[in-house]
């Protein structure tokens, strides 16, 4: 019997130690679902998707690359709302190509099946003006290796973020979009990582 | 007899003295020697916060080797840590102010300070600048294939330098083993 309990706590104890404490302590930071709205293609606008949608934490389905797009009305002092409906390009250093299309929330991302991206990757967001895809924002430097948008796209601009993901409208008054969807979540945005508050416990 | 004990182990204790008045300096090419300098920095930086110092990779707080850059990390002030609208108020943000000095002279420092007695070794032309760890990994020469255990330092943005005769190490190996290269500089910084 005593054997048995001893085999029973050391497996246990193994099983505990195979978590990875860094990605459970930035899961933890995004915080509970938003009990408003289903858990869905349009849920947590603004939070780095792939930090649930991998192998590890295995939200369904698995990604390899995900955001969500914003727009910033011409008052600084208004937030940034969801832009949905642009095609976000990306291009990977194997000369791989896709084009993904957000959802009305603003939300894309592609799984490892439809794009597995050899890093550095490029990228650019597209408009659909009269049935043609124009270019409307381009990133300025590569993505080196995170697949997750919203992991340096943070709430705000900061010495460690350069804020949301902006896409341009020639008349800033006039956004050549509709307003997001009304049932799309508010955005949340991922906690800053070099912030203070990212803390290990 | 308790005299000259006392004389010995003074003398014994002066032997042991070390002067620590010179400064220690890790061997590095300057910065301020003249405007040259930091135009010649100012492009190899650029290089390197373009391949290198993405907000994912080396511009972060978290890597021991850090970038500071216009589109990566920057450098802030305490106050500007934990208050975002200071930063943005002062433009020091990712997207921000153009790099600037004191970022140079940070990301300077970065590289030197890796691995400074080989840097020491690279400048007075002992060793190749390519076996600085800070071009090996970017031009992929360490392979740790069956040496994960051993501490093998893999680079796991791969390989982002075109190769070792290639205008990105070019440009670098100028800068620090001169003449420098103006022209690989343009010319690396230029690849999208």
């Amino acid at each position: 019997m005593r054997i048995a309990t001893l085999v029973s706590c050391m497996v246990l104890t193994s099983a505990l130690g195979c978590g990875d404490p860094l990605r459970d302590r930035r899961v933890e930071l995004l915080g509970e679902e938003d009990a408003n709205f289903p858990a869905d293609e349009r849920h947590r606008p603004g939070q780095p998707c792939t930090w649930c949608h991998n192998a590890y934490e295995g939200a369904k389905p698995e990604m390899s690359v995900g955001g969500t797009t914003f727009f910033q009305p011409p008052d600084p002092e208004e937030p940034p709302f969801i832009a949905g409906g642009f095609v976000v390009r990306l291009l990977d250093s194997d000369g791989k190509t896709i084009n993904l299309q957000a959802n009305a929330c603003g939300n894309y991302w592609a799984t490892p099946d439809q794009f597995d991206p050899v890093y550095p990757m490029r990228t650019r967001i597209l408009a659909n003006v009269d049935g043609d895809l124009v270019v409307n924002v381009g990133m300025g430097t590569r993505i080196g290796r995170e697949g997750s948008c919203g992991a340096c796209h943070t709430q705000q601009k900061t010495p460690f973020s350069p804020g949301p993901i902006i896409v341009n409208a020639p008349d800033p008054a006039n956004p050549p979009f509709p307003p997001a969807a009304t049932d799309c979540p508010p955005p949340r945005f991922a906690p800053d990582m070099n912030a203070r508050d990212f803390t290990f416990d | 007899m308790r005299r000259l004990l006392t004389l010995l182990a003074l003398f014994s204790l002066a032997a042991c003295e070390q002067d620590y008045n010179p400064p220690f300096a890790i061997p590095c090419p300057p910065l301020d020697v003249e405007e040259t300098t930091v135009e010649e920095f100012s492009q190899v930086s650029s290089l390197l916060e373009k391949r290198c110092g993405t907000l994912d990779c080396h511009g972060s707080l978290y890597r021991p080797f850090k970038l500071y850059g216009k589109d990566g990390l920057r450098n802030f002030l305490p106050e500007e840590y934990s208050d975002p609208e200071l930063a943005q108020a002062n433009m020091t943000f990712a997207g921000g102010l153009p790099t600037t000095v004191e970022e140079l002279d940070l990301n300077r420092r970065s590289i030197c300070g890796l691995e400074p007695e080989k840097m020491g070794a690279a400048m007075a032309g002992e060793i190749e600048v390519t076996e600085l760890l800070f071009l090996q990994k970017p031009l992929g020469d360490i392979d740790c294939t069956g040496r994960e255990d051993e501490g093998c330092a893999r680079h796991k943005g791969g390989q982002v330098f075109i190769g070792k005769g290639a205008d990105d190490t070019v440009c670098v190996k100028g800068w620090i083993v001169p003449p420098f290269d103006n022209g690989a500089c343009s010319t690396a910084i230029a690849v999208d």
